[in-house]
């Protein structure tokens, strides 16, 4: 299989590629390819990216166990494998499964070992026209602080490092490159154009001549602002953080010149734009030690534009992508009023995620469900202890808690709405399925027991009792696959208008 | 309606993601921003050459303000762009910045040996070099191969760009304190738009991206597209331009300018002296001064420069005082429409004020200064043309400086004369063809003597004596540049006659007479050589210019004594000249022929070392009363009975030949 290499530079690269994962585990695909994420951020003590490392291992340890020997199965949750850089090179000396970079603590000045150039040196009279003193002085090890001059430097030094040597390696003529990054920030903004350029003039030819695909998210959220400490001693004003999302757009117009020159549109093949620039009345807490933002819409379309990437082919450079509600005025985004395009390629696969979710909390809770006698699932609970806990942990923790964070966001992405969870009918929000006179009595019901019912139809088909021959999980996750799809595809109509 | 999730609206037919096209410059343009509270935004540009890249998204935004009316660009895209500016209107200046001692160099960064150096360095500066390699790599940076650097004390302030010309640093630039003359503040302290620049540095920055190569460059579009606007505001008339001078002065194929105009600092001093007495306008120039102080005299603030391209003779006319209330005073320069004008304070409040510097009431200093002989020999030069001083017969001057010290802090030494002509200053010691020698006679003394007299004479290395045009006056250190001023003499010129003069000195025991006479037939008698010059008929000459002005004559007081008083109550000087120099008069008033043949000399000097005046001269005032007590020091002496005493003592032929000389 052809690899997708998908570098998430910076936090809003940990967060789309959390966004992607959930796709991923809807059921869409990247087109053919094997994901292969690759975090940069130097910021390593962030829990956003800690907590996306975590669910890509919990998704790959998913996607082994689902499908290892299992190549008849094309559709499923989790059907799309994600590949560890690690593995693909063994001796790469990599530390981490998808962390690229690698910790830097020092000051900027001190990681170019600015003391050691003697005094009068041209170089070093020049650095201090290119960078201030405190560019200089302030450690590297919380992002670059805003500073993608800074980073431009830093990251490069990646070229070096064990993680780049992986995928050079490792590298194949069919494989792609896709970059996300945010161009308000720091690290992303640095990043991107510099793996562009790094991958541009590479000796590989594989790599030179990729499709490159990126996404540049502009800004979308704020932050409170930056208090004002005064020192009583000396009156002199500090801020509370360096980061200033007043900034967010001066900085956005910055990059923007330097984005659209065309030897950089030569570059890539296809670049996506995204933003959402006014509709935060909310602004996250400024903190750049935690930096807990909550999941947003933007991230999963973010997300979706990789998954586009993957789709299409791209033989063409400088293409660019914009993305497009179909109504503006909305403070929450639903399948209704995001885009036709969007709602035909999600409505279905992330409304089967979410009912995936209830029918597997249901299965193993429901000993005496038909399936779960007839294909010993309720032994294989047991049995792959692992395994479950691991689905369990992605709902629980990681695929709830960001269905929830979309929900509360600004603005909130709120496709489903289920007060509870037996009736269905106004599981879609905007679009009320109406619940019809003959719904459950001679057409099948849109609710929990119909799922379940589905569930044991699909259990006992033939294609089901052949995979259960070579893997169990396997035909788990086939059966609540099948049956919460038909179930989707026989009440709503994501493809059609309306 | 669709809504395009983007910080520009575009319109859109489809929903979802969609193709669309690159944002161009005017989409850029109208992304609103908000203020911060940190500039933090200037460094986004993902390139470690940002700040190069910066400037010209600055001059972007700004021009689309401009022509629209709007603010998006924010002050701190305005205070790039007027920075870049203040880097031109440096530039413009750095030769005149040069002579005023500032301390501005260029170097070079040359890309490749510089790239080299760091790959063969340490792992950080190999890293670096490659990034930078990378990111120079693009169209704009292969203009040129070089990135030259300004520096300012030793501190780079800015750097070559493709772009925008020039870059400045990003630390802060406030604390520079290097005065632009032109805009009258220091450079980069403030916000100035192109159009509130002076014409001639619109010009100048019009020129440099229109006028060059680098009018074809892609690179400069954006500040071309941004100067175009002003198209009709630059000037026409050409600058008046010299190379920039420094190490290196090219860029971009083009060859870096500065102005040649001067400026008032090269004109003026930065202190101006009030001392206080009336000059003696009849032998020395004068400043036209306008005021209703009492005491508002001053000495010349001018330097050298101004005796470059101004004529002595024009300062009554062109150089004006103006005292506008004893603690401001402006000092101008006006000529064919243009002006340069100075301003000094008592207490100045910023970097270019001058400072006023009372002598006298500050300082308790008091000078004053005399020449002898206070005549030019001239002669026309070819076709008529220019008076100038006949070579080998100006071959004797000597110029007395007396100066008191009533604080006892001084020397004599820290009094200093030198010598300027045109624009070409000699002090003591100087390695040119000229030199300068000065004699002490009478020593300032930090216990007793507040009075002190130096002699000075300017000479070629293997000439006699050679006159100047002006004297710049020296003092010790009062404040923090140098305090010194400029005492123009108005020489009194002859040309040589046909006529034959026959003198005879009679070198008597006690007295001397000297006599003389042009009548070849000697059919008349010899008449008695005297200087009393002062008659109605004829125009004043003094065998000596006393730089203090005299009392108006009236008929109850000698002619000799309106010098007598001294000036501003330094009675002490007029004693000084009387004893160790010569007198204003000689004439039948007090000092006159026949004198005695004395001599008055200061003890302890070698006969090697004997000259006149700077230690021997006729003793003039020899058993005359004198209106006020000695006050020359105390080793010199009266020598009488000189012609008898040679006899015996062969030491006294040097002081007969010096009484001779004189």
């Amino acid at each position: 299989m052809p690899r997708l290499f998908v570098f998430g530079i910076g936090g809003t690269g940990s967060r789309v590629i959390k966004s992607l994962t959930m796709l991923l585990a809807s059921g869409l695909k990247a087109g053919n390819f094997d994901i292969v994420p690759i975090l940069i951020d130097p910021h390593k003590d962030l829990g956003e990216l800690n907590e996306c490392k975590t669910l890509l291992k919990l998704y790959a340890g998913i996607n082994e166990a689902s499908y290892k020997g299992t190549d008849q199965m094309d559709n499923g949750f989790f059907r799309t494998k994600i590949t560890t850089l690690r593995s693909l090179s063994s001796d790469s000396g990599l530390k981490d499964d998808f962390e690229f970079d690698e910790k830097h603590d020092q000051p900027f000045g001190q990681f170019l070992d600015l003391a050691s150039l003697p005094k009068n040196d041209a170089t070093k009279d020049l650095l201090s026209l290119l960078y201030s003193d405190e560019n200089f002085r302030k450690p590297l090890s919380v992002g670059f602080k805003g500073n993608p001059n800074v980073g431009s430097v830093v990251l490069n030094a990646l070229k070096d490092g064990p993680g780049f040597r992986a995928m050079e390696d490792a590298f194949g003529n069919q494989d792609r490159i896709f970059i996300i990054s945010s161009i308000f920030g720091g690290t992303g903004a640095a990043g991107f154009p510099l793996l562009l350029k790094l991958f541009r003039a590479h000796t590989k030819s594989a790599i030179r001549d990729a499709q490159i695909g990126a996404l540049s998210v502009l800004p979308y959220y704020r932050l409170t602002e930056p208090k004002v400490e005064v020192d009583e001693d000396t009156k002199q004003e500090t801020l509370s953080s360096d980061i200033d999302s007043n900034n967010f757009m001066t900085k956005t117009k910055s990059a923007l010149t330097y984005y659209i020159r065309p030897e950089f549109s030569n570059m890539y093949n296809a670049l996506y734009y995204i933003a959402d620039p006014d509709k935060q009345d909310k602004p996250y807490e400024n903190n750049e030690k935690k930096q807990e933002n909550k999941a947003h819409y933007v991230e999963l379309l973010g997300a979706l534009s990789v998954i586009n990437f993957a789709n299409g082919d791209h033989t063409h450079t400088g293409d660019v992508y914009e993305y497009t509600l179909k109504n503006d005025n909305v403070p929450v985004v639903n399948f209704s009023n995001m885009g036709d395009s969007t709602r035909s390629q999600l409505g279905t696969p992330l409304t089967a995620l979410y009912l995936f979710d209830k029918m597997h909390k249901a299965n193993l809770t429901q000993p005496h469900l038909p399936y779960n006698k007839t294909m010993k699932f309720n032994q294989l609970y047991d049995r792959q202890q692992i395994f479950f806990d691991n689905l369990n942990l992605f709902f629980n923790k990681y695929y709830e808690k960001w269905l929830r964070e979309l929900g509360e966001n600004e603005r909130g992405w709120l496709p489903h709405l289920l007060e509870e969870n037996r009736e269905y009918y106004g599981l879609i929000n905007g679009n009320s399925r109406e619940k019809g006179k003959w719904d459950g009595v001679f057409k099948p019901a849109f609710n929990i027991s119909q799922v379940h019912l589905e569930g044991a139809k699909a259990a006992d088909s033939k294609s089901l009792r052949k995979l259960k021959k070579v893997s169990l999980i396997g035909s788990y996750m086939a059966m609540c696959y099948q049956a919460v799809n038909s179930i989707v595809d026989a009440n709503l109509q994501f493809k059609a208008n309306g | 309606m669709d809504k395009k999730l983007s910080v520009v609206q575009r319109t859109t037919d489809k929903t979802g993601w969609d193709k669309s096209n690159q944002f161009n410059s005017t989409d850029i343009k109208q992304i609103k921003i908000y203020a911060a509270r940190n500039d933090r935004s200037l460094n986004a540009i993902p390139s470690p050459l940002a700040r190069i890249h910066l400037f010209e998204a600055a001059f972007e935004m700004l021009d689309k303000d401009e022509l629209e009316q709007t603010n998006y660009s924010g002050d701190a895209y305005k205070k790039i762009v007027s920075d870049c500016f203040d880097v031109f209107e440096l530039i413009y200046n750095w030769n005149n910045h040069l002579k005023d001692k500032k301390d501005l160099a260029i170097i070079r960064w040359h890309q490749e040996p510089e790239l080299k150096k760091l790959g063969g360095g340490t792992a950080g500066h190999k890293l670096l070099g490659e990034t930078l390699r990378i990111y120079l790599g693009e169209e704009a940076f292969r203009l040129s191969d070089e990135i030259i650097i300004l520096k300012y004390n030793g501190q780079p302030i800015a750097g070559s760009s493709p772009f925008t010309g020039f870059f400045t640093t990003p630390n802060t630039l406030a604390g520079l304190n290097i005065y632009n003359p032109l805009n009258r503040r220091n450079y980069f302290s403030k916000i100035i738009s192109f159009g509130e620049r002076k014409p001639e540095i619109r010009k100048f920055i019009y020129d440099f991206f229109y006028e060059g190569t680098l009018q074809a460059a892609r690179s400069t579009q954006i500040v071309r597209n941004y100067l175009l606007k002003y198209e009709n505001d630059i000037p026409a008339e050409p600058l008046r331009l010299e190379a920039l001078s420094a190490n290196f002065n090219h860029i971009f194929g083009q060859l870096l300018q500065s102005t040649s105009r001067k400026t008032d600092a090269d004109y003026f001093e930065k202190n101006l002296v009030r001392i206080n007495f009336s000059m003696n306008n009849d032998c020395f120039y004068t400043a036209k001064l306008v005021t209703n102080q009492k005491n508002a005299n001053y000495l010349l603030p001018l330097t050298s420069v101004f005796f470059e391209d101004y004529k002595a003779a024009e300062i009554p006319s062109i150089v004006t005082i103006n005292d506008i209330d004893g603690e401001t005073v402006n000092v101008s320069i006006q000529k064919n429409g243009q002006t340069f004008i100075k301003k000094y304070r008592s207490a100045p409040s910023t970097e270019e004020e001058g400072k006023i510097i009372d002598l006298n009431e500050t300082h308790k200093i008091k000078i004053n200064l005399a020449i002898f002989p206070f005549i030019k020999v001239v002669q026309h030069g070819q076709n008529g043309g220019e008076v100038v001083p006949v070579e080998g017969l100006n071959d004797y001057f000597k110029v007395m400086l007396v100066m008191q010290d009533d604080n006892f802090q001084y020397q004599n030494s820290d009094f200093k004369l030198s010598f300027g002509i045109q624009g070409d200053v000699v002090g003591a010691p100087t390695d040119s063809n000229l030199l300068v020698a000065v004699d002490d006679r009478t020593l300032l003394d930090q216990h007793n003597q507040p009075n002190g007299s130096s002699y000075y004479t300017l000479r070629g290395k293997d000439k006699m004596n050679v006159c100047f045009d002006y004297v710049i006056l020296d003092f010790p250190e009062l404040a923090d540049h140098a305090v010194r001023g400029a005492i123009v003499p108005k020489w009194r010129t002859r040309s040589l006659g046909a006529k034959q003069v026959d003198y005879a000195i009679d070198f008597g025991t006690t007295s001397t007479f000297i006599a003389y006479t042009d009548n070849k037939q000697r059919t008349s008698e010899p008449k008695a050589l005297s200087f009393d010059m002062r008659k109605e008929d004829q125009e004043e000459e003094y065998p000596v210019a006393l730089l203090s002005k005299s009392y108006a004559k009236s008929d109850k007081i000698k002619w000799i004594d309106t010098f007598q008083e001294g000036p501003g109550n330094f009675r002490e000087s007029i004693a000084i000249q009387n004893e160790e120099f010569l007198p204003s008069l000689l004439n039948s008033e007090r000092y006159r022929i026949p004198f005695r043949t004395v001599m008055y000399a200061k003890d302890g000097i070698t006969d090697a070392n004997r000259r006149l005046f700077s230690n021997a001269n006729i003793g003039f005032i020899y058993q005359l009363k004198s209106t006020i007590y000695p006050v020359t020091e105390l080793n010199q002496r009266f020598i009488p009975s000189l012609k008898w005493n040679v006899n015996t003592d062969k030491g006294y032929e040097e002081l007969i030949k010096i009484y001779i000389e004189e």
